[in-house]
């Protein structure tokens, strides 16, 4: 290919040339098939709590789905050189948010757009992942490792930052995340990427500790003081979330082994007022008890597993390190929001992939699996051409 | 299925692999330690949380108690109880939000006829921490508007109404200042000075109760209260009860009764009393502003009535008052008891104590005759300083008991200028005065326990200045020195601080004027020990306590002496018979309203002047009668001369007690 691009690079603006260039592609099975079971499970849960959010849902993941068939048929390859579009999208989108967002639940976090509300900071995860693996893959020969880690910290940074000021620590975070993950999987050397380890964790301080001293946004701060010492937050001072944690800890609870089914009150009628967002976990492991739960972890372990597997077939570095950076994305996200429900992290306001409610959350993991089996089916044409045949 | 090589092409990293791997142990140690703890929440603790799911919408509601009744010495309700319908609202289950609540406050603000913001302020009141009563917002609500609640409950969450005890005055205003009012306890988050909550007076008590907060009902408060049940509600997540669930009851226990030495004709005639001399000053352009009086008896020292007006209806404050009544109250000064704390002179009322005073320092004996002329002159030139008799009256040289009659100035004015201390505390009126409880709180059982007045001389004419200054200096200007010969100085109090202790002071204090103040009861005090030969009381309403069913459960301590004073029987007798011949002799100052009065009167009329303003009417007197002997104090302000405002009240009063017909009869004495 990139002989052929040197040969006639019109060739590669063309968009005819961005069509596959095999009738029939698969997709990985697995991979699907979990998508397709956590989408059920979103619908079953939601449909509990209420049926028009149920209803909505169900539209946002039959758009996903057919946006995430849609570009699996693309070469992700070719995005490499519009990285730099990518980034300032990013920011774009984060900036706006900030500029004219309205407040939700005391966060700017989404803009309005007609009947849906659209987070910038969701669909940026995605935008982050491709364009630093892009500047990974492209500035690798060129820079030294020191100079690669800082530049890639920095340019992650940059939207981490504004994303805080919304204030979205969780998105933040998953930036952050992210960056250390494609730097990871790039090879670069241990010693480096403890330094950053140590920087994020400073920086992380920073934010929570210092921060509150100087008067600087205590959302966070009052989150994870009421994280670690339940009793020292006067009862006039829990805010919303804290008491959620509390309650989604006792509803989860309550599901017991098998779960309460439709008797399932506790998540379903304002005890847990974000429980089809950032809580929905509450609400499944109400009411479908511990194997309802399992499933569920069960099925995000299969697509981890599977998009693992993607990163170590990918065809080349790029979409080896778009792969490493979803299924950090998607792992984080779990881990986090998971941890949040049953009270072993502090509140931090992650979104569970393809569980919660929401259009761009749903949106944002939709394109991430799109990339992901864009990626399968590259690897799949690649070896194909090789005379190989990948397995599933 | 043929396994796909790793083999790729440059740049893929050498180490991919192994780090690919690493990747998967981490996820895989993620996914262990999630599991881990579901397994833990909901198979090995499942059923414990399971049953703090259900103990989470188990409810109790606070069952408020009913308050003990206080009755009259005669077993007269002067405050009980009624059941009403309250609506409330219990806090923990307001929606969540700022923007939710005042929703919900304004929606039913419009349907109870009560202003969202007065909803708000209760529930700000009322909800400081879990586990507090529900807290009330408005009672009496008709049937209609409880049924429209009932049927929309999910749309006003946290909103309950049910019947519950609410204090009742049966007597209105008649005795209101001395019951006191209760409201609901304040509490850190109220932002009231001094949050009664956590008081050692309210120990035990939750937040949202209703307590006793003036008066008696707090001063006996720990006796009225009683204890609150509680409604043990199993409630499912919308906050309805569960079906086939019958709530748990727990009956309050109501609070033990307090009997009083009040006895309810007296104080309802007090206040007819006081009124009618009101009106009676206002027909001769007085404005008569406020009044008080107080009845007690000087053998035992128990307080037989006691009222102030302007005042308001202690049901008022029974259930949530409304802003209009209570900034109505507050304008007029409706609350306070003018009858125990509010000092003011008294003017010719205080020459029987100037009276004992001379007789013990031996400026004179009874039959001393002093006083010729119309005025008194001090000094000579330009400091002479002349003291008139009320109206420019001449009198003849007279002896004690018709100074006392006549109520002759000119008789007393020299014995302030001769008794006069210019240092320190004071000469022999300021000892007379303090020993018969003058200048001191009485200790009656009200909150305070009463104004202790002010019986001056040249160290209270010093610390009231140093008080002015500390008070209103903020530092801006800078302070002027307490020494008066320093006043000239620019100072920031300059102008508004007392002069120097002076002999013309100690003439006014002589015949009750000047900075002299006394409250109504503790005139009523300084008499009675007079009277009873020198026991000064520390007089008390509170009787005993009995049981909700009327058994005896504990005997109030008996009124207390503040102490025993040697009264000189021959100087006794002088001033009594100067007393009595004020009240029931030709040429008495107040015989027009007393002389046919079919009992002894030992009565002393007394008019105290104010700077612009019209005089303090003042009428102290003291019937003997045995056991039902009595004295009685009344004062109206600016209601004009002794013996036209005060002496006509003290005279219904007394009818009152003693079964007399009652005749309002008007002085018309100009003497002071």
């Amino acid at each position: 290919m990139a002989t052929r691009a040197i040969q006639d690079p019109q060739l590669e603006r063309d968009p005819a040339a961005l069509l596959p260039r095999m009738p029939r592609l698969g997709l990985d099975p697995l991979l699907t098939l979990a998508t397709i079971g956590l989408a059920v499970a979103s619908l079953v849960t939601l449909d509990g709590l209420s049926h028009s959010q149920m209803v909505r849902q169900a539209l946002f993941l039959g758009v996903g789905f057919l946006v995430m068939l849609v570009i699996s048929r693309f070469d992700y390859s070719r995005l490499r050189e519009l990285k730099w579009g990518l980034y300032l999208i990013l920011l774009a989108a984060i900036l706006v948010v900030l500029g004219v967002g309205h407040s939700l639940g005391g966060s700017t976090r989404s803009i309005g757009v007609s009947a849906f509300s659209f987070q910038g900071s969701e669909v940026g995860k995605v935008l982050l992942i491709v364009f630093l693996a892009a500047f990974v893959v492209d500035s690798s020969r060129r820079t030294s490792s020191r100079q690669l880690v800082s530049r890639v910290i920095l340019l992650s940074l940059l939207p981490a930052m504004l994303v805080i000021a919304e204030p979205d620590l969780g998105s933040a975070l998953v930036y952050i995340v992210v960056a250390f993950a494609v730097l990871y999987i790039a090879g670069v050397e241990a010693k480096y990427l403890a330094a950053v380890f140590a920087l994020g964790v400073a920086a992380l301080a920073l934010v929570l500790v210092v921060g509150p001293m100087v008067g600087f946004h205590t959302v966070q701060a009052e989150r994870l003081t009421a994280f670690l010492d339940p009793g020292s937050v006067p009862a006039s001072k829990i805010s919303n979330e804290i008491y959620q944690q509390k309650e989604s800890l006792i509803a989860i609870g309550a599901g017991q082994k098998f779960g309460l089914g439709a008797a399932a009150a506790h998540t379903e009628i304002n005890f847990v007022p974000l429980n089809s967002t950032d809580l929905i976990f509450a609400a499944l492991a109400e009411r479908f008890g511990f194997a309802g739960a399992a499933v569920v972890l069960s099925l995000y372990a299969l697509m981890v597993w599977r998009t693992l597997r993607i990163v170590a077939a990918a065809k080349n570095l790029f979409g080896a390190l778009i792969a490493a950076g979803v299924v950090t994305m998607l792992l984080f996200q779990v881990f986090i929001n998971v941890g949040v429900a049953v009270d072993i992290l502090p509140v931090t306001g992650v979104t569970l992939p393809l569980l919660s409610y929401g259009g761009s959350s749903v949106l944002t993991t939709f394109l991430a699996l799109g990339l992901l089996q864009s990626i399968h089916a590259q690897a799949r044409i690649a070896a194909g051409t090789k005379g190989r045949v990948l397995s599933i | 299925v043929i396994e796909a090589p790793l083999q790729r092409r440059a740049p893929l990293p050498p180490q991919l692999t192994r780090r690919v791997g690493v990747l998967g142990v981490l996820a895989f140690v993620l996914f262990g330690i999630l599991v881990f703890r579901l397994w833990f929440l909901q198979v090995l603790t499942g059923t414990q949380n399971a049953a703090q799911a259900t103990e989470n919408v188990q409810r109790d509601i606070a069952i408020p108690p009913p308050r003990g009744n206080i009755l009259s010495s005669d077993g007269q309700m002067l405050a009980t109880y009624r059941n009403a319908t309250e609506v409330a609202i219990v806090g923990d289950d307001l929606p969540a939000g700022t923007a939710a609540q005042t929703s919900l406050y304004m929606r039913l603000g419009a349907l109870l006829g009560v202003k969202w913001q007065s909803i708000r302020r209760s529930v700000r009141l009322g909800i400081v921490e879990p586990g507090y009563a529900p807290t009330p917002v408005a009672y009496n609500v008709s049937e209609r508007t409880l049924a429209y609640l009932g049927e929309r409950k999910r749309y006003y969450p946290g909103v309950v109404e049910r019947s519950v005890p609410v204090r009742d005055y049966p007597q209105g205003d008649i005795g209101s200042v001395v019951l006191g009012q209760v409201g609901q306890i304040t509490g850190p988050g109220s932002g009231v000075t001094s949050p009664e909550l956590g008081m050692p007076l309210y120990k035990g008590i939750t937040a949202g109760s209703t307590v006793g907060q003036s008066g008696l009902e707090a001063e006996y408060q720990p006796y009225l209260q009683g204890t609150p049940g509680a409604e043990k509600v199993k409630v499912d997540a919308a906050g309805d009860p569960v079906a086939g669930q019958e709530p748990q009851i727990q009956a309050p226990i109501a609070g033990d009764q307090l009997v009083t030495s009040l006895d309810l004709g007296l104080e309802r005639e007090g206040y007819i009393a006081i009124r009618q001399a009101q009106a009676n000053a206002r027909t001769l352009h007085n404005p008569a502003t406020a009044a008080a009086f107080v009845a007690m008896d000087p053998n035992t020292g128990r307080v037989l009535g006691l009222g102030s007006v302007p005042t308001y209806n202690a049901n008022d404050f029974a259930t949530p008052i409304s802003q209009s009544t209570y900034s109505q109250i507050g304008s007029a000064h409706a609350d306070i008891d003018r009858a125990v704390d509010t000092g003011y002179p008294t003017g010719s009322t205080f020459k029987p104590i100037t009276a004992l005073a001379a007789l013990g320092a031996g400026l004179i004996t009874p039959s001393t005759l002093q006083g010729a002329g119309s005025s008194f002159t001090i000094g000579s030139g330009a400091q002479a300083e002349s003291f008139r008799n009320s109206g420019g009256a001449d009198y003849p040289n007279v002896d004690l008991v018709n100074a006392l009659a006549e109520s002759v100035d000119t008789y007393f004015y020299p014995l302030g200028a001769s008794a006069n201390v210019a240092t320190g505390d004071g000469g022999a009126i300021q000892a007379e005065a303090r020993k018969l409880g003058l200048g001191g709180s009485p200790g009656i059982d009200l909150p305070g326990g009463g104004f202790a007045g002010i019986v001056p001389d040249a160290n209270w004419v010093v610390a009231s200045n140093k008080q002015y200054v500390a008070q209103s200096c903020d530092g801006s200007r800078p302070k002027p020195a307490y020494a008066h010969d320093q006043l000239a100085i620019n100072g920031c109090a300059l102008g508004y601080l007392n002069p120097p202790w002076t002999v013309g002071q100690n003439i006014q204090l002589a015949t009750g004027q000047g900075f002299f103040e006394a409250t109504p009861l503790q005139m009523a005090i300084a008499y009675s020990a007079i009277f009873n030969n020198g026991t000064v009381w520390s007089p008390r309403i509170g009787e005993e306590i009995l049981s909700p069913s009327g058994k005896v459960v504990q005997q109030l301590p008996p009124p207390q002496k503040q102490r025993q004073i040697y009264i000189d029987s021959s100087y006794r007798a002088a001033v009594m018979a100067g007393l009595h011949a004020a009240a029931q002799s030709p040429g008495g100052t107040s015989d027009a309203v007393f002389a046919n009065f079919p009992y002894p009167v030992y009565g002393k009329t007394g008019t105290a002047q104010h700077t612009n303003a019209a005089d303090q009417s003042w009428y102290v007197a003291y019937v003997p009668d045995g056991a039902r002997s009595i004295v009685v104090a009344v004062t109206i302000e600016q209601g004009g001369f002794g013996a036209a405002a005060a002496a006509p009240a003290a005279r219904l009063i007394l009818s009152q007690w003693f079964g007399v017909k009652k005749q309002f009869i008007v002085g018309s004495s100009t003497d002071l």
